[in-house]
């Protein structure tokens, strides 16, 4: 986890542009649909339709999609993932999941070497987590989904990319399965019967580092290195989140409280009013 | 056939060891009037269903009120963890099932359609299958391949909270209402709480009228969470439930005075 604020901002910069360009590359292979599922996953969504997925479509909940999402802590409309849209059954992201017309990006709390993840707790005992989590939540059926995971790790650490997970949330995914891995380390991919491969390395970052930081068996050959965010990127990030709400998940304690407090403060001038009654 | 009701009216069906869901998604439109007030009646060992759960499990949870909960996950989403729904899980008191969104909603799917069960695409190889008894992963009878069904289980009452009722007690909500339309289609009776009663909107309802029991009007009536067109998450208040640990229930059982900026 970043040290300080500046290094923070940066790490979330990044990994915000990194995880838009995998969406850019995702509707150019066919995806049709981002599976909203975090704040930092929204913000790379809208940077995505700025940066060549003008078309990508958003599900931010079970039943609607091309709702109007907008990044906002405090806006009554933001945590419902913004109005409008179209409204279908309460199954309608599964189905697209199913399907295949889905990226969704996840953040485990284990992610092995095989690709199977963990967010129900570690360390079982009686059946019971010693440290529970919040629950396996969608991990059971996108994993193994036709659809493309992607895993967003705000720290690479052996803690987290462990050899074998806990307890199985989400089943390794089936041999071809596109799984992307990223990280403030790089961007990782699961090979078919491989196991998991670099295909960029964070500039700064030794090979070595890697393999320190990560629990499981990791190939670097080949990789080069992540490239920096643009300026053209930067302005996809300064438009679609210019309060940073993609820093929070990198900052802890105080640090968030205090950036959280400010997004809303920053915030408030251009919240809609309530409406009147009738 | 909808009524407007006071709480304490739409509630009065609800005995000890009732089965409730409780709509909404995360921190968004939890029904946290409704909640208060079921625990404020001193009924007990409640079977609670919540799909995405956070501050409605966490205050039934420390109000000592929860028999068995099943979710299929909880937590504070930008506040963090759940504190009380983590002691629950490691403790084992009280009894809390795991579920994953595609099979808890499969459940709620067969229930809704007074089905046995419902099959899911919950990968058969999941840990929740192995753990939660309302799941089993059987041969398809036509391919053979291995299929998850979620079981189906009762619900005598679903609390909702949406923006906006008609007077006929059609629902409205521009926003997507997670499960809330599948929690009452399952459920026997459906008390939900809305901001306002409003004149027609020409959208269609989210969730029509033939689906509700009771409407009870509560400005306010999500909070902390967030309500579509209403007011946004009180973060500050879930921080601050977060920051004690889920030790103070008085965090969650006062919202702010009426009137006051949120």
């Amino acid at each position: 986890m970043s040290t300080t604020l500046d290094q923070a901002h940066a790490t979330a910069d990044l990994t915000t542009i990194v995880l838009a360009r995998e969406l850019v590359d995702a509707a150019q292979g066919g995806v049709r649909v981002l599976a909203v599922t975090s704040p930092l996953s929204l913000i790379a969504g809208l940077c995505a339709r700025r940066l060549g997925a003008a078309k990508l479509g958003m599900a931010t909940g079970f039943g609607t999609l091309d709702a109007r999402p907008v990044a906002s802590l405090g806006d009554p409309d933001a945590s419902a993932g913004g109005i409008g849209g179209s409204r279908g059954p309460a199954s309608d992201t599964f189905v697209a999941l199913a399907r295949g017309l889905v990226a969704v990006a996840v953040t485990p709390a284990q992610l092995d070497g095989t690709g199977a993840v963990n967010l129900s707790g570690i360390g079982h005992v009686d059946d019971r987590p010693a440290v529970a989590l919040p629950g396996s939540r969608g991990l059971a059926e996108n994993n193994d989904s036709p659809s493309r995971v992607l895993y967003v790790m705000t720290a690479h650490s052996p803690r987290a990319l462990v050899e074998h997970v806990d307890f199985v949330s989400g089943p390794a995914p089936e041999s071809g399965r596109y799984r992307r891995l990223i990280t403030p380390m790089g961007v990782f991919t699961l090979d078919a019967d491989a196991g998991w491969r670099a295909v960029t390395v964070t500039a700064g970052v030794e090979p070595s580092a890697v393999e320190q930081a990560t629990g499981f068996a990791v190939r670097l050959d080949g990789a080069g290195p992540t490239p920096a965010v643009t300026d053209h990127e930067r302005a996809a990030l300064d438009v679609s989140d210019p309060n940073r709400i993609r820093s929070l998940p990198f900052l802890v304690g105080e640090d968030a409280t205090a950036h959280a407090a400010g997004i809303v403060a920053a915030e408030a001038p251009t919240r809609p009013a309530t409406r009147n009654k009738e | 056939m909808t009524q407007a009701r006071t709480i304490e009216t739409a509630l009065g069906g609800i005995t000890t060891g009732s089965t409730v869901a409780i709509g909404g998604v995360g921190l968004t439109r939890k029904p946290m009037a409704l909640v208060r007030a079921l625990i404020e009646h001193g009924i007990t060992d409640l079977h609670i269903v919540s799909f995405l759960g956070s501050v409605d499990v966490e205050l039934l949870l420390a109000s000592g009120v929860v028999a068995e909960l099943h979710t299929a996950g909880t937590d504070l989403e930008s506040a963090g963890l759940a504190p009380q729904y983590r002691h629950a899980r490691q403790t084992g008191t009280p009894t809390v099932v795991e579920w994953s969104e595609g099979s808890l909603h499969a459940a709620l799917e067969a229930t809704a359609r007074a089905l046995p069960s419902m099959p899911c695409s919950t990968g058969p190889r999941s840990g929740v299958v192995a753990a939660n008894p309302n799941l089993v992963s059987a041969p398809d009878p036509f391919d053979g391949q291995d299929i998850v069904h979620a079981k189906a289980f009762p619900i005598d009452v679903a609390l909702l909270h949406l923006p906006a009722a008609d007077r006929e007690g059609n629902l409205f909500c521009q926003a997507d209402i997670g499960m809330d339309g599948l929690m009452a289609r399952a459920a026997d009776n459906v008390v939900v709480s809305v901001e306002e009663i409003t004149a027609r909107p020409v959208e269609p309802a989210a969730i029509s009228r033939l689906w509700v029991d009771s409407v009870v009007v509560e400005p306010g009536g999500a909070w902390p969470t967030g309500c579509p067109s209403a007011m946004g998450v009180d973060i500050a208040a879930v921080q601050s439930w977060a920051a004690a640990k889920g030790s103070e229930a008085s965090l969650l059982l006062t919202p702010p005075t009426a009137g006051a900026p949120r």
